[in-house]
């Protein structure tokens, strides 16, 4: 069987893989981002805070995925369990350093200015210092995709869903009848999907953006 | 605003909102301290009174406490000890956002966000303060022609594409939105090249002619305070008051040596920028009108000694100046001279303008001597060369027997004569000197 004949022969599959590849990530990177910019934002004002919680995470970091999954089965068994946690716990990092690099990339002066007219901390926060930090903060964000999107695939090592399926069977049975197909496609899938995701943020970025500081025009 | 209009307010916000925010009102100092953890206090004991409507500029050497006092105002920075009254309430009692709200506040590069339209920062605190949209967007454009800049092309514009005194503007215009009775501003000028820096204070008196606010102005530069300030005060190491007064008093009776040197006091080229021309004796030439006859001219110039006249339109405003050598062996009027007879007057100086400006028009005039004009253009007198050595030689004269006084005083234990209060005596004999000019002057 050729690719596209393999593609076409379980289309129906495929497609049911990749979206739940596709929203796996996706709702990893919500918790992410949820968990990583209001970590960013309790730490980034103290700097044993924000050394803590970026050590934490870096640690994390330095684990291979392969591991973490692995010793993520004790707790957590088998199936989307370990590998969502897997997937947030190293999205996590990006986010929460750029939060905290954009947070204090912010102007001291724009915050006392904007404390000077009358703004809540809460208000200077949302109004000048998050939008300002955004930039940055989507960039974490855009790299933490495409790490969830590779950590996704290895998470069917642990029964995880996902495109990883194709992969690791097909690596499984190499020499078999559509063995290579089925890496193949299994990769080819995640390039294309994390290639849609960054240009899903690339977009997102542009109409999320004050034209006041984005880089050009 | 119907909140608090039977009781006395006891807000800020409630004292704006009741006389339509718009005059100045009165901020105390009442020994007020600010110590950063255990070091030496930054600020010491200070205090001060800041008049309603008034400038009072506060400089001094760099650390010495300036910003801190003024954070302290609008409680960016809470004082160690001491009182500090707004309009003679409390800050303290005041929820501090609240507070302020009613209190511009206007740093150096104007901290515009960039992520705003130059709308969208002027709006920030009526939007804090609830008003609506359409209320926002009349009162956006309505700063903006107050502070000269055309609303239909940079009410949408970036902060990015204007430039440093364009940004300055709308830091202004910002910390004026909700009306505020008082205004900071910290080194606001500080950043820009002096002819937009020039323009900027001189926009400042005008707006300031306007408006009426109390604002504590905060600079580095002593020729920026002389020009500015009401009152000036010089603080010294914890905000220790060296010297507080009027800029006359300062260059006139600096409080101390180190004073002096500073503000280089009683120079020529000071009291020339200090002084405006309508405080002045000015000279008045002859005046003439296009259908005077030649003949009855040169009769009166001869009269009055003089060598030249006026001549003025029907709007009394001066058209060219004709001298006797023009009118020598003319006749007829004076309007149907060759166009070559006198010359005509290209350069005007109004009463508000300083002896500098004066001199400056006076050098690049071809005669020497450069007319006055009032409202409409009315001519109102003269300036000569003469006329400005007079009025500096007067405010010389002034502040001669104050010098006599503390000459003498400085060997005697008398603490008066020695520190920076001025002999009463001697500040009496230099009120009526003033008082003096005043009355030739008219
Ligand atoms: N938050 C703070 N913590 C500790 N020290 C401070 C703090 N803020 C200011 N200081 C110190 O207080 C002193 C006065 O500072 P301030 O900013 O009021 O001076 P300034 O007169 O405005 O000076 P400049 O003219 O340079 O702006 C300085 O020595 C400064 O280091
Ligand atoms: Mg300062």
């Amino acid at each position: 069987m050729t690719l596209p004949e393999y593609i076409a022969s379980r289309f129906d599959m495929l497609a049911f893989q990749a979206v739940q590849h596709a929203s796996m990530v996706a709702q990893c990177l919500l918790v992410a981002a949820a968990v990583g910019v209001g970590l960013g934002i309790l730490v980034h004002r103290d700097e044993r805070a924000t050394a803590l919680a970026t050590g934490a995470t870096s640690v994390l970091f330095t684990i291979p995925s392969l591991a973490m999954l692995g010793l993520l089965i004790a707790p957590l068994g088998l199936g989307v369990a370990p590998s969502v946690t897997a997937i947030v716990l190293y999205a996590l990092l990006p986010v929460l350093r750029n939060t905290i690099v954009g947070l204090n990339g912010v102007d001291p002066a724009l915050v006392e200015a904007a404390r000077g007219i009358g703004m809540s901390r809460s208000r200077v926060l949302l109004r000048v210092q998050l939008p300002l930090a955004w930039p940055v903060i989507l960039t974490g964000l855009r790299v933490a995709a495409q790490l969830a999107m590779g950590i996704g695939a290895i998470a069917a090592f642990v029964s995880g869903p996902g495109l990883g399926d194709q992969i690791f069977s097909g690596l499984a049975r190499i020499g078999a009848a559509n063995a290579l197909n089925a890496t193949l496609v299994g990769t080819l899938g995640i390039v294309l999907m994390a290639l849609l995701f960054d240009a899903l943020f690339v977009l997102i970025g542009k109409l999320t953006t004050s034209r006041g500081i984005r880089s050009h025009a | 605003m119907p909140e608090t209009t039977t009781a006395h307010p006891q807000t800020l916000a409630a004292l704006a909102a009741e006389d339509g925010g718009t005059a100045g009102v009165p901020i105390e100092l009442i020994g007020v301290s600010k110590r950063f953890g255990s070091a030496d206090p930054v600020v010491d004991d200070l205090t001060m009174t800041v008049p309603a409507g008034e400038i009072v500029v506060l400089l001094g050497p760099s650390g010495c406490g300036k910003t801190t006092t003024m954070r302290m105002i609008n409680r960016l920075i809470e004082p160690t000890s001491g009182r500090i009254l707004i309009g003679g309430l409390d800050a303290r009692a005041q929820q501090p956002d609240q507070l302020r709200r009613h209190i511009g506040y206007v740093i150096q590069q104007a901290g515009l966000f960039p992520h705003m339209t130059v709308a969208g920062n002027i709006a920030q605190v009526p939007l804090m303060l609830g008003w609506d949209r359409r209320r926002i967007a009349r009162r956006v454009d309505e700063l903006l022609e107050l502070v000269g800049l055309d609303p239909a092309e940079y009410r949408d514009r970036y902060p990015r594409r204007l430039s440093g005194g364009q940004q300055q503007r709308v830091g202004v215009a910002r910390a004026l939105a909700a009306d505020p009775p008082v205004l900071l501003m910290d080194e606001p000028f500080g950043a820009l090249d002096p002819i937009t820096r020039e323009n900027l204070q001189e926009e400042l008196l005008r707006l300031q002619g306007e408006l009426s606010k109390t604002i504590v102005f905060v600079t580095h530069d002593v020729d920026e305070a002389l020009r500015l300030g009401d009152r000036i005060a010089i603080l010294g190491a914890g905000s220790r008051i060296v010297q507080f007064g009027t800029p006359e008093e300062i260059l006139a009776e600096p409080a101390d040596p180190s004073v002096e040197q500073f503000v280089g006091g009683g120079s020529s080229m000071k009291l020339l920028k200090l002084t405006r021309v309508r405080d002045v004796a000015l000279d008045d030439a002859v005046r003439a009108r296009p259908g005077d006859d030649v003949a009855d001219l040169r009769r009166r110039l001869h009269e009055a000694a003089r060598d030249w006249a006026v001549v003025l339109d029907e709007e009394e405003r001066p058209l060219r100046w004709v001298g006797r050598e023009d009118l020598a062996g003319g006749s007829g009027p004076v309007g149907v001279l060759p166009s070559a007879a006198g010359s005509r007057i290209d350069t005007v100086i109004s009463g508000g303008s300083t002896l500098q400006e004066a001199v400056e028009a006076l050098l690049n005039a071809d005669r020497e001597v450069v007319p006055v004009v009032g409202r409409h253009g009315r001519y109102v007198g003269a300036v000569t060369l003469a006329t400005v050595r007079q009025a500096i030689q007067e405010v010389r004269q002034r502040r001669q027997p104050a010098r006599h006084v503390r000459a003498d005083g400085a060997g005697t234990a008398v603490p008066a004569a020695s520190g920076g209060v001025p002999d009463t005596a001697a500040l009496a004999g230099a009120a009526e000197a003033g008082a003096a000019d005043e009355a030739d002057a008219r």
